[in-house]
């Protein structure tokens, strides 16, 4: 399915954990490049200002009631915009490492043809910050990986930077489990088993400006092995065609 | 014989007893109030009506371990009780996935919901950009 052309069409999803320092400014920076798009915040049990900051901003804002976790909050915010009838998502974090202006490369990715465009920050041409060697190690096993066994080459699979048409919300929405944490190598694989063409396209990525990142040491030791199991648990899993959509909601 | 030779003093089998009595009772009358799963309690009715059993004929224990090729029947026991706790483990891990499966999209609906029943709250950018669901 092909992309449409109006801006109408765009929402941009932002999971949002304890972000009142930067929210307002990555939502007024994305509207400012997209003006007529739809902004969604999805506050993620927030204990900061982040949710009225958001608001304030001109987002529209989705509260949930306590912290879930990074993958339920774009989970939310997908199938939100599923259920508003979106045709192009944009998701991107809440810290103020993905700049809006990029994403237009992603949208263009959309209309030559890809179903779900990554922002990557290790593909040649991209502007990337410093990362820290045992996450961007992880980062390169997790590619190596993911292009062997979805048979498209990723170097990226970890970014939050993407943008997505009707088909890949479609298939995202009704992943039965969308990880809680880090929805990450196991999503991609899941979608590309599922049909979507998946496309990287170098973008410029910023450090996170509250540096606090959620592959913290314990959690990036951790987050391999559970990784691995999640890529093992999807290969195992024929993706269907029919599910049955949370809430009910069906189109 | 087995008993005069492994034997297991009144007073142990009077505790085994009345542990498994206490078993029985605390899990039948939280089924009756339905505040326990009923596999969970039939688990551990198996455990407490096994204790009484232990109780009440200690050496058939003793005989069914050596019947069993065990030479030292505490040992079939500790096998027993490693089993039945890793059954119990198994089945909880397998219940506490689902009811996180399950709460997880609760707390995603109430999420979507609120937000769709709350529009004062936060006002939305452009209200006529937004589509109704399909």
């Amino acid at each position: 399915m092909r992309a449409r052309e109006s801006a109408e069409d765009i929402y941009v999803v932002i999971p949002a954990y304890n972000e009142g320092r930067s929210i307002a400014r990555v939502v007024e920076r994305v509207r400012a490049f997209f003006p007529t798009s739809i902004v969604t915040v999805i506050n993620d049990g927030s204990s900061d200002d982040t949710a009225e900051k958001a608001a304030a901003a001109g987002a529209h804002v989705i509260n949930l009631p306590f912290n879930s976790g990074y993958g339920v909050a774009l989970h939310t915010g997908l199938i939100w915009a599923y259920r508003q009838g979106a045709e192009q998502v944009i998701t991107q974090d809440a810290d103020g490492q993905h700049d809006a202006a990029e994403a237009r490369k992603l949208l263009d990715a959309l209309r030559d043809g890809a179903d779900i465009a990554l922002g990557s920050r290790y593909r040649a041409g991209s502007q990337c910050y410093r990362v820290p060697v045992s996450r961007r190690l992880g980062a390169m096993l997790f590619a190596w990986l993911l292009t062997r066994l979805s048979r498209t080459e990723i170097t990226d699979p970890t970014t939050g930077f993407q943008a997505l048409n009707a088909k890949a919300l479609k298939v995202l929405v009704q992943l039965p489990d969308f990880p809680e944490r880090t929805p990450d190598a196991d999503v991609l694989l899941f979608a590309r088993r599922s049909g979507c063409h998946i496309v990287e396209v170098p973008v410029a990525m910023y450090a996170d400006e509250s540096n606090d990142s959620m592959h913290g040491l314990w959690k990036s030791l951790f987050y391999v092995p559970k990784m691995l199991v999640a890529m093992f648990a999807v290969m195992l899993n024929r993706p269907r065609e029919k599910t049955v959509l949370p809430g009910g909601g069906a189109r | 014989m087995i008993a005069e030779v492994y034997g297991v003093t009144p007073q142990a089998r009077l505790l085994a007893c009345l542990l498994g009595v206490a078993l029985c009772g605390w899990t039948w009358t939280r089924l009756r109030k339905r505040a326990l799963l009923l596999s969970v309690g039939s688990i551990l009715t198996a455990v407490g009506l096994g204790l009484v059993a232990f109780s009440l004929a200690p050496v058939a224990f003793d005989f069914i371990a050596y019947r069993l090729g065990v030479k030292y029947p505490p040992l079939l026991y500790l096998i027993i009780a490693l089993l039945v706790l890793a059954g119990l483990l198994l089945h909880l891990a397998a219940r506490i996935s689902v009811l996180d499966s399950r709460c997880r999209r609760l707390t995603q609906e109430i999420s979507l919901l609120t937000a769709d029943l709350e529009p004062r709250r936060y006002e939305r950018p452009r209200p006529t950009d937004v589509r109704p669901g399909r």
